[in-house]
């Protein structure tokens, strides 16, 4: 589904990724780990075409087609959704609005009828129980004066939404409490399917007890230092960063 | 740069037009031509219209000719064509009774020719008294509830430049309720100026609605000084649309003669090219236990420039008021400016008063956000814009009013944007 080859990306001249390499195919789920600055949410901003990362080379492939030749929009309309580590707020735009205006535009691109409000709405109804939002927040401004839960629960919505071939979940579980985590992480395994593929870009082992990955990559200054099975994250845990870091000075 | 000797004395000519113009030269009127001589149009020096050179363009069109006393006829449309309003007609200027349409009998028109000069606070204003045909009076007697929207509306339509001086007032009795709509409208590409000068006085528990649209051609010049006392439990909600013209110049001056007053004043502005719209509101806290909420917005692209001056007054007496004040703007290009200046004068020492001004771009990371769940890059710009500027307009009780603006502001957010 997605491949990743010798991705390099830089912001205002500092450079970041230095060369990762990365398959997923559908059906699995992928962990992302690594220190601060390492390079995971600038991996995550990338696939999904935030404008100040510039690629300075390497290549990604996402469904046979090129994926950094395509506007944000167009990689959604594909099927890459990134949960946000900072959802926006935008005052005046209610999050019905910006949801039935979103999933339009992307029934329309797959060729699929647009909904009209009555199935909208019903839609919306069965995918809110997902994540235990109240529909009252839907009506208001799209994530003003929402808590740090409510956002993170408003971004698996939106993911439950959308139906993405590759959701990328950016820290999804940094801020939240156990029982919010909790909600979440039950939101997207019940997302998850043979169909679909997740690459969840965390810095602690604690959400990986909820969303169990077949694969767990370490992101180390830019690039995948180590990649291994569920095991590798619990060994981190236990030893820390540090000892990536020590083994990489070793080498 | 133009040398001394060419400039003309713009002032003299106004003299000399005043004289032959063959108005009535009442006292009141002559008053004001002198303390117009004597205190001069303001220039691009003047602090209050540094940014709306009106005096300039005045020294370039002005002829005897310019200012109409005749009227010519026009084909008249409603600017909202679902409105069933009372028109109000100025034909080039001079009030029309022909092309004006009363629907409620409660509406009693009169027109008058005596001015208080000594009360301008405005040169334009004074300008105004000189030139005026008449001032047309509404009169709205106590607890009469008007149905139809008063729509006080400008028509041009000339082959020459038209330097027009409407002038009304509204008196409004005690329960009393009226919505107002004003507009221009420009037949063919007449291009003008038009000094107006409006005031309306809203006496004991009355409420108004005052709505003004500007969205005609761009060599539109506007200068709007209006004017609004609230006596005690009245309530005032102005809301000025500005989407085209060369320059607009609004001279909003709210004053709050009572307590218990509610006054709101809504502005958007959403410009482009190289219009140039000048907002200068006072609100007048001169009675204590009055609120006043002012909030307005602008988009600014191309070459445009925005301009918010707000002055708050609060009086000594004016205690427990609650004034508060907001501007908010969106730069579109790097050619597009923003001035804004808000000024409070409190001398009542238990008042909450508050101001903010903001200026920046779109928000990139919010951009990003609707573009990232498949919404297109125009179409995120088009819903943001369309978000800010709506809350200029969520409290206009007028649905008719309300709609049709809904409609230009999203097609200027279409199409300019």
């Amino acid at each position: 589904m997605l491949s990743i080859k010798n991705l390099q990306a830089k912001v205002e001249d500092k450079q970041i990724l230095n060369g990762i390499n990365l398959e997923v195919k559908a059906g699995e789920v992928h962990a992302i780990m690594g220190p601060n600055g390492s390079g995971k949410s600038t991996l995550a901003s990338v696939l999904a075409g935030r404008e100040e990362y510039e690629v300075t080379g390497g290549e990604v492939d996402f469904m046979g087609k090129n994926l950094l030749d395509m506007d944000p929009e167009v990689r959604a309309r594909e099927g890459v959704f990134l949960a946000f580590q900072y959802p926006v707020e935008i005052p005046g735009v209610s999050t019905i609005n910006f949801m039935k205006t979103a999933l339009n535009k992307i029934r329309e691109y797959r060729g699929q009828n647009t909904l009209d409000a009555v199935s909208f709405l019903q839609l919306m109804k069965e995918k809110i129980k997902l994540v235990e939002i109240d529909q009252t927040l839907l009506n208001r401004s799209l994530n003003e004066g929402f808590s740090g839960g409510e956002k993170k629960r408003n971004e698996i919505f939106q993911m439950a939404m959308l139906e993405p071939k590759l959701a990328i979940l950016d820290e999804t579980d940094s801020g939240l409490d156990i029982d919010a985590l909790r909600i979440v992480s039950n939101g997207v395994n019940t997302l998850r399917s043979k169909n679909n593929a997740i690459i969840l870009v965390t810095h602690y082992q604690r959400l990986l007890e909820y969303i169990v990955p077949d694969y767990v990559h370490v992101l180390y200054k830019g690039k995948i230092v180590k990649s291994g099975t569920k095991e590798l994250a619990l060994e981190l845990e236990a030893k820390g960063y540090d000892w990536i870091k020590n083994e990489l000075a070793l080498a | 740069m133009g040398t001394l000797t060419e400039k003309r004395n713009l002032l003299k000519e106004l003299q000399t037009s005043f004289i032959q113009q063959g108005l009535d030269q009442s006292l009141s009127r002559k008053r004001a031509m002198d303390l117009l001589i004597e205190k001069g149009l303001p220039t691009s020096k003047s602090e209050e219209y540094k940014f709306t050179p009106v005096t300039g363009i005045l020294e370039k069109v002005f002829s005897a000719s310019t200012i109409k006393t005749k009227q010519s006829p026009v084909a008249i449309s409603n600017l909202i064509t679902d409105l069933t309003c009372s028109v109000i007609a100025f034909v080039n200027g001079v009030f029309s009774r022909e092309h004006s349409v009363i629907l409620d009998r409660e509406l009693k028109i009169v027109t008058v020719n005596t001015f208080d000069s000594d009360a301008a606070n405005d040169p334009f204003d004074l300008l105004n008294q000189a030139f005026a045909n008449d001032v047309v009076t509404i009169d709205i007697a106590s607890k009469k509830s008007i149905e139809h929207t008063i729509a006080i509306v400008y028509y041009f339509d000339s082959s020459e430049f038209v330097f027009a001086n409407p002038r009304w007032q509204c008196n409004i009795g005690r329960q009393s309720q009226v919505s107002f709509l004003e507009y221009v409208q420009v037949a063919g590409e007449t291009k003008y100026i038009n000094n107006k000068q409006s005031s309306i006085s809203v006496e004991e528990n009355s409420h108004i609605e005052y709505t003004v649209i500007q969205n005609g051609l761009d060599t539109d010049i506007q200068v709007n000084n209006t004017q609004i006392n609230l006596a005690s439990n009245s309530t005032a909600s102005c809301f000025t649309f500005t989407f085209e013209g060369q320059i607009i110049r609004n001279n909003l001056t709210v004053v709050i003669d009572g307590q218990g007053v509610d006054a709101h004043l809504h502005g958007l502005y959403l410009l482009s090219g190289k219009t140039i719209a000048d907002n200068h509101t006072t609100v007048d806290h001169r009675q204590p236990n009055s609120n006043s909420n002012e909030l307005y917005k602008g988009v600014m692209d191309k070459g445009s420039k925005g301009v918010f001056n707000g002055k708050i007054y609060v009086r000594p007496h004016a205690q427990k008021t609650n004034a508060f004040q907001s501007n908010r703007n969106i730069l579109l290009s790097e050619n597009a400016t923003v001035n804004t200046k808000p000024q409070l004068e409190i001398w009542a020492d238990d008042v909450k008063c508050s101001h903010g001004c903001t200026t920046g771009q779109l928000d990139e990371e919010a951009l990003f956000y609707l573009r990232s769940r498949g919404i297109s890059k125009e179409e995120a710009r088009g819903m943001m814009l369309n978000a800010f500027a709506a809350q200029t307009l969520a409290t206009m009780k007028n649905i008719t009013v309300r709609n049709f603006v809904e409609g230009l502001i999203s097609d200027r957010l279409r199409k300019s944007y």
